[in-house]
């Protein structure tokens, strides 16, 4: 997800919606009329403005626990939906405001068939070793093979879920889309990572270029296509201070290159005559995260709405867009996406954004 | 009610947005942007898709093109087409009217939410995990036992004397013999660790470590241990607690939905206290089974009442209180309450369970 190293679903969406926005890698030689982005008269630089409220979130949050509680969980997929749509609902841009069309029985039929298709096979990589005995080079064995059907997961998972988020995403009528293919993806991703393996991780910042890369071109808003031109060799300098500083720093170090990373990303991102820029720093990030880590902590994970509204809000505050959308050159075109990419997401649990 | 809104229109195929007038009529709305021809969409075509909450403008769109929308700042606009047409009191717009009823919907959701949890905390995921540890088969139990046994009390700690493990043996084969068959073959075993502890590993493995048998006075007391661990073998404790620490975090996942990262942190705190609370109900159980077999064997109580009492004396209150609900075990008062209770059922006189001589000898099992 562009410049989100490590997820939290809703906050991806509003950052994927918005990637798709602002993209425009604009040619400041030929500015265009404002009027191109119609009643909105944007100025040259703008960001997004996010309306949510936590009070609001709350509401839904209730009222979403007791319903899964009621149904036994089955809601929960509905739950999922309803945030994500109250999120990116309140997501602004130039006057209009981005909307989403997910529905809780895509994501629920999206979920089921990845429990199917993923969940028998790597549940018995995973247990059956201590179950059957078997000796310890077979578990050896199995659980390599386990770990292989993992990392062939997440690029699935991650394609799959970026198709299904990106396809019931508008933005002004126009959806928005991913035609990468999975398959291309578990390319990037293999080759990528035995790249890390062999640097012994030095090449993380050239292996989550490449990722990024990949999931910023293949995504589009109606007719138009993003860009993306960032080469992972140009973070390798910051993240070998962030590696150095790690001890000294306690770790703090990351704040400032995941924020030097999102800010690279996005200022390499464009659509059409779109750009985008992101304001975000070390210390704005640590200063969300901490408060954040902090409300969380202390009430039991109950201020998780408060927290949402807070990070889509950082989210948005820090994007900016410049230039203009070719309003002529950008057209609707209908696809269809499966969830099943989604359910593979949720599914697996786990923080799938290794880019 | 006026029938005439200002608006603007998205025509679903280029992203650029034109102001329009809506005009409201009984059978659908009248769209006429500030260019192209006027758009009629009949009600049973229009879906109402953002305008719910407070501050959002009303976005209705024409369910036969993709992205086609109208957008109507005014939320009143919606009282305005239930007034006029009819029929879209019918479809699944959103009244504002109704706003102000979402609080208190809100709060009854809230403590409804707050009774299922509670529930299921309290009698769900109990009953559950009871279920689902019915159909583990005991050979797995055994394996799992097996494998901890082997990594966590390597045989170097073990106290190996052949005489006096038979002395052990039989005082646990006098604590079986009353009880009915079961499907686990029960091992003890001392181990050299100083704490004043015991294990059940799943299967039946029972581990008593040194420091208990030093501790340990008489040995009714050490059989008193041995009893509840027992009871925690035979009623698949550990089994249980596997299936509802997973329960647990099925049920805080279904009640917080997109949850990830750090707040997870903060619901591993949740989950730990409740998982606690399984952890004394198991606790609880074992001292009350344990305490009949005691009784069942004919073996004195007494001295088991006596080392909750030493127990209770040695905390005092401190550890009472609220302190109680981030303990793995009942309160020392709760224990001692049910083991004189227990006591008091004894009918028929206790028989000694080795002679003097033997439980000395006993004693020194790990000097080897």
């Amino acid at each position: 997800m562009p410049g989100a190293p490590t997820v939290r679903p809703p906050v991806t969406d509003v950052a994927d919606v918005a990637a798709a926005l602002f993209g425009p890698r604009a040619s400041p030689a030929t500015p265009r009329p404002a009027a191109a982005l119609a009643t909105g008269a944007p100025g040259p630089s703008r960001s997004l403005t996010f309306h949510g409220r936590a009070g609001t979130l709350l509401g839904i949050f209730v009222v979403n626990v007791c319903l899964t509680l009621a149904t036994l969980g089955l809601f929960y997929f509905w739950a999922r939906v309803r945030v994500r749509r109250y999120l990116i609902g309140q997501t602004e841009l130039d006057g209009d405001r981005f909307s989403y069309h997910g529905r809780g029985l895509e994501v629920l039929i999206g979920f089921a068939k990845a429990a199917c298709l993923f969940g028998p096979p790597f549940f018995a990589l995973q247990w059956l070793p201590g179950l059957l005995d078997l000796g310890t080079g077979a578990t050896v064995a199995v659980s390599i093979g386990a770990y292989g059907v993992f990392l062939l997961l997440v690029p699935v998972a991650r394609v799959g879920a970026r198709r299904y988020r990106l396809s019931r995403s508008a933005w002004r009528g126009i959806r928005f889309s991913f035609q990468g293919r999975a398959l291309a993806f578990v390319r990037v991703f293999a080759s990528g990572w035995l790249l890390m393996a062999a640097t012994l991780g030095l090449a993380y910042p050239v292996f989550a270029t490449r990722n990024h890369a990949f999931l910023v071109r293949h995504s589009h808003f109606g007719s138009g296509r993003f860009a993306f031109d960032g080469r992972g060799t140009d973070l390798l300098v910051d993240y070998c201070y962030a590696v150095l500083l790690t001890l000294p720093t306690l770790g703090l170090a990351w704040f400032w290159f995941v924020a030097r990373q999102r800010r690279y990303f996005w200022e390499h991102t464009s659509l059409g005559g779109l750009r985008f820029r992101s304001t975000v720093t070390g210390g704005r990030l640590l200063g969300l995260k901490a408060v954040n880590a902090a409300l969380l902590v202390l009430t039991l994970g109950l201020a998780w709405p408060l927290t949402s509204v807070r990070n889509a809000a950082f989210t948005c505050r820090h994007l900016h867009l410049e230039g203009e959308l070719d309003r002529d050159a950008i057209r609707q075109t209908p696809a269809a996406a499966s969830a099943t990419g989604e359910g593979l997401l949720s599914f697996l649990e786990s923080d799938l954004d290794l880019g | 009610v006026p029938t005439s809104w200002d608006g603007h229109y998205l025509d679903g195929v280029t992203p650029a947005r034109q102001a329009a007038t809506v005009v409201v009529m009984a059978r659908g709305l009248e769209i006429r942007p500030g260019s192209g021809s006027p758009r009629w969409w009949p009600l049973e075509r229009i879906r109402q898709v953002q305008g719910a909450y407070a501050g959002e403008p009303v976005r209705l769109e024409h369910t036969g093109q993709i992205g086609e929308a109208l957008i109507v700042p005014d939320p009143e606009f919606l009282r305005a087409v239930r007034a006029i047409a009819p029929g879209a009191r019918r479809l699944r717009f959103h009244d504002p009217t109704h706003r102000h009823a979402r609080v208190a919907l809100t709060i009854v959701a809230a403590l409804v939410a707050v009774a299922l949890g509670a529930g299921f905390h309290r009698w769900g995921v109990p009953a559950a995990a009871r279920l689902a540890a019915g159909l583990v088969p005991t050979a797995w139990e055994a394996q799992l036992g097996e494998q901890v046994f082997a990594r966590a009390f390597p045989p170097h700690t073990r106290c190996v004397d052949e005489a006096r493990q038979k002395v052990l043996d039989a005082i646990l084969a006098r604590l079986l013999a009353p009880h009915p068959p079961t499907p686990y073959r029960f091992r003890v075993t001392v181990v050299r660790w100083a704490a004043v502890n015991a294990y059940a590993l799943p299967g039946g493995r029972l581990v008593v470590l040194q420091g208990l048998v030093d501790h340990a006075d008489t040995p009714e007391m050490l059989a008193g241990t041995l009893a509840h661990e027992v009871a925690h073998v035979v009623h698949r404790h550990t089994t249980r607690s596997i299936f509802e620490a997973a329960s647990t975090a099925a049920l805080i996942a279904a009640a917080t939905g997109d949850a990830s990262g750090i707040a997870l942190l903060g619901l591993e705190g949740g989950a730990f206290l409740g998982r606690l609370r399984y952890s004394r109900e198991h606790e609880a159980e074992a001292d009350l089974e344990g305490g009949r077999l005691l009784l069942a064997a004919g073996v004195d109580p007494r001295p088991q009442v006596a080392f909750f009492e030493a127990a209770a004396r040695r905390r005092g209150e401190a550890w009472q209180g609220p302190w109680a609900y981030l303990s793995t075990h009942p309160t020392d008062a709760a224990r001692l309450a049910a083991a004189r209770a227990l006591a008091a059922e004894a009918t028929a006189p206790p028989r000694p369970l080795v002679s003097d001589a033997e439980w000395k000898d006993l004693k020194r099992i790990c000097e080897g």
